[in-house]
């Protein structure tokens, strides 16, 4: 009998030993086949809803090997981000209804509207915060001094600082609802500088503007943020990569000149149709396009009372020139 | 006689529905401060307002500054009927409700959340109006701390001779660094942080949201701290033109906005949570005493000079000796 037992307990032991080696040889295939593969794969892809779900669905199972000791933070850094992006899409949309209601002049409409918006923005800053997060725990916390990054992970590296400021952009919109700490508009800005901007778009450069132009006072002496963003948007529009543009139309955004938003919106929209995007970062691409997109709506949406053109190429016309028209029409 | 009739009822039915719908909603327009601009939190405090608005049939157009004097100007050439401003602009405008912040009087958000509900009381809307401008709404911004590079400057005499980073437009705060002999370091908001960080000045005033993303430990590092006791209360007002509203929309929309207080101090006190206990500097009782005396001597003189509105004045020292009976300044007639 004793030995029966003895038998059944090592037997458990042995299974137990086992399974949490397997996991963990789990965890680690497919945090190395998500860096291989799936990164890649979802990179190149420029269907932002499919990222997003699969972001929001896969996220939970690769950070659940975090349990086994596996180290899984690059790879939950990545579907966290499209995570965020999934809430980012419902407040916008919950934005857009509030501003027909507020056109409509619907009170009740508009309050639970913004109030639906806000916890969007809300959930968006804990995703995005959490990618920040795993971004942190891979490369250490920001003190001033660059880690060393290799080859591959730089674009990690990017992916986290964006996730970062993304996170700070949905909390304010939240009223705070995420927590994010107020050390992230810091962090982004010192450390983007350990990226070569020419290598990833501009895209660093426009993290250090957009930290600059939205911290009154933060821009340091004889820097130009406005001239900076310029110079980054540039360097995108030729790569075919335009991160750079977001990160701009999010700061005019910022500053509520809608005239210059709409300028900068159309020479997004011009720009797409004239440089093609790079194969391998179409998800960037798309994610650009969708905050342009959604600015362009905006502005449809408050004139006209619905959204515009997919691919925000224009905006609600002016007046006519009638009298030009009226002398062509003469006589005819 | 027919044709006429369906006539009279389809010009009937046309008026009447521009004509309900005209009265439904008026559209108006705010121009609103907020120095992140549209991504802040003061913008969107005003969106909120913006949608409580349309419940009082107000439509209103937002439009955001990051730059306060030109937001000011705006509103003062009538380009907007209702302005999102410091409680410093609504000052020359409303008198009374801009004198809420001044230097010392509410040492805690309790006592601040007393005097704005005090305010939002029907019964004192001639404490929201000056001439032809009310105070609509009032909203707290965050306590203003002192920041040291040196916590051995912690009781305020200490600070005489010192250099104090001021901005320039703020009476309140030159006439204090006028009163504690200290001297004045002229900056702006886009400038005192640098000015603080780089040694240039002694001390610096922030509120708690601003000293990380200006990296303001730098300044205080690794010798100074944050003295734990607020020189005054940062407040978001919303001024308007009282003409362009209906009657008794004031006192509704004053009374909504004392119920966001929580909401709009949440971020304010997440920053001060935030703030690791090392920075803090803890002012013992009897130093406490000093603050209050110079910051009261600063109140009444800026009373005497037109700053500062009396009643105002008076009715925040009500609420402290609701709060404290015991407190000596209750006994005195002073304020």
């Amino acid at each position: 009998m004793n030995k029966r037992i003895f038998f059944f307990v090592t037997i458990v032991t042995i299974t137990l030993a086992n399974c949490s080696i397997v996991y963990r040889v789990t965890g680690k295939t497919l945090n190395s086949y998500a860096q291989d593969h799936l990164v890649p794969f979802y990179l190149a892809s420029d269907d932002l809803d499919a990222i997003c779900t699969g972001g929001t669905a896969l996220g939970p199972l690769v950070a659940s090997f975090e349990r086994t000791g596996a180290s899984v933070e690059l790879a939950t850094m990545v579907a966290q981000m499209g995570a965020g992006m999934c809430a980012e899409k419902q407040a916008q949309e919950a934005e857009l209804l509030y501003i027909a209601a507020v056109r409509k002049g619907k009170g009740e409409e508009a309050l639970d509207h913004q109030a639906r918006q806000i916890r969007y923005h809300g959930v968006a800053a804990k995703r995005y915060g959490d990618a920040h997060t795993r971004f942190l725990q891979y490369f250490g916390e920001w003190n001033g001094k660059c880690p060393s990054i290799s080859e591959d992970e730089e674009l990690y590296y990017l992916v986290g600082l964006s996730s970062g400021l993304l996170a700070i952009l949905h909390d304010f919109a939240s009223q705070g609802y995420a927590g994010i700490t107020r050390d992230v508009p810091s962090v982004v800005a010192g450390a983007s500088r350990c990226l070569d901007p020419k290598k990833w778009w501009g895209t660093p450069l426009a993290l250090e503007a957009v930290v600059w132009l939205s911290v009154p006072g933060a821009t340091p002496e004889g820097k130009d943020p406005i001239k900076q963003m310029e110079e980054a948007v540039k360097i995108g529009d030729k790569e075919g990569v335009r991160l750079a543009r977001a990160f701009q139309i999010q700061a005019a955004a910022g500053k509520g000149d809608v005239e210059k938003i709409k300028k900068l919106i159309l020479e997004h929209s011009k720009v797409l149709s004239q440089i093609p995007a790079k194969k391998e970062y179409r998800f960037l691409e798309a994610f650009a396009e969708n905050l342009s997109r959604h600015e362009s709506d905006k502005i449809w949406m408050k004139e006209t009372g619905h959204r515009g053109p997919i691919n925000f190429s224009s905006f609600p016309g002016k007046k006519k020139n009638n009298k030009e028209e009226d002398d062509l029409l003469k006589d005819l | 006689m027919k044709k006429f009739l369906i006539l009279s009822v389809i010009i009937l039915g046309t008026w009447m529905s521009v004509g309900v719908g005209a009265a439904e909603t008026v559209d108006r327009s705010m121009c609103v401060f907020d120095p992140s601009g549209a991504h802040g939190d003061v913008f969107k405090a005003a969106q909120r307002y913006q949608a409580q608005a349309l419940t009082w049939g107000i439509r209103l157009d937002l439009k955001a500054y990051t730059d306060e004097v030109v937001a000011n100007s705006d509103f003062k050439a009538g380009k907007c009927n209702m302005a999102f401003l410091t409680s410093l602009r609504v000052r020359s405008y409303v008198h009374e409700s801009g004198s809420i912040e001044a230097i010392g009087a509410l040492p805690s958000y309790d006592l601040l959340r007393k005097t704005i509900e005090a305010l939002s009381n029907p019964k004192v809307r001639e404490l929201n109006t000056d001439g032809d401008y009310e105070t609509m709404a009032m909203f707290p911004g965050g306590a203003v701390y002192l920041l040291l590079r040196d916590k051995n400057l912690k009781d305020i005499k200490d600070l005489a001779g010192r250099k104090i980073a001021t901005l320039t437009y703020d009476q309140a705060a030159t006439t204090m660094v006028d009163i504690v002999g200290a001297s004045m370091v002229p900056a702006e908001i886009a400038t005192f942080a640098g000015i603080f960080n780089n040694g240039r000045a002694d001390a610096c005033y922030s509120p708690a949201i601003g000293i990380k993303p200006l990296e303001l430990m730098k300044g205080i590092s690794p010798n100074g701290g944050i003295v734990r006791f607020p020189i005054g209360q940062l407040t978001f007002q919303i001024v308007a033109r009282h003409k362009d509203f209906a009657e008794g929309f004031g006192n509704t929309s004053r009374a909504w906005a004392a119920t966001q207080f929580d909401a709009m101090l949440s971020l304010t006190k997440k920053a001060e949570q935030e703030i690791p206990a090392k920075y803090w500097i803890e002012v013992p009782k009897d130093l406490q005493k000093n603050y209050f005396e110079k910051f009261r001597e600063v109140r009444i003189r800026l009373r005497d000079k037109k700053v500062y509105h009396p009643t105002i004045l008076k009715l925040m020292k009500r609420v402290r000796c609701s709060a404290d009976k015991e407190a000596a300044e209750c006994a005195d007639n002073l304020e």
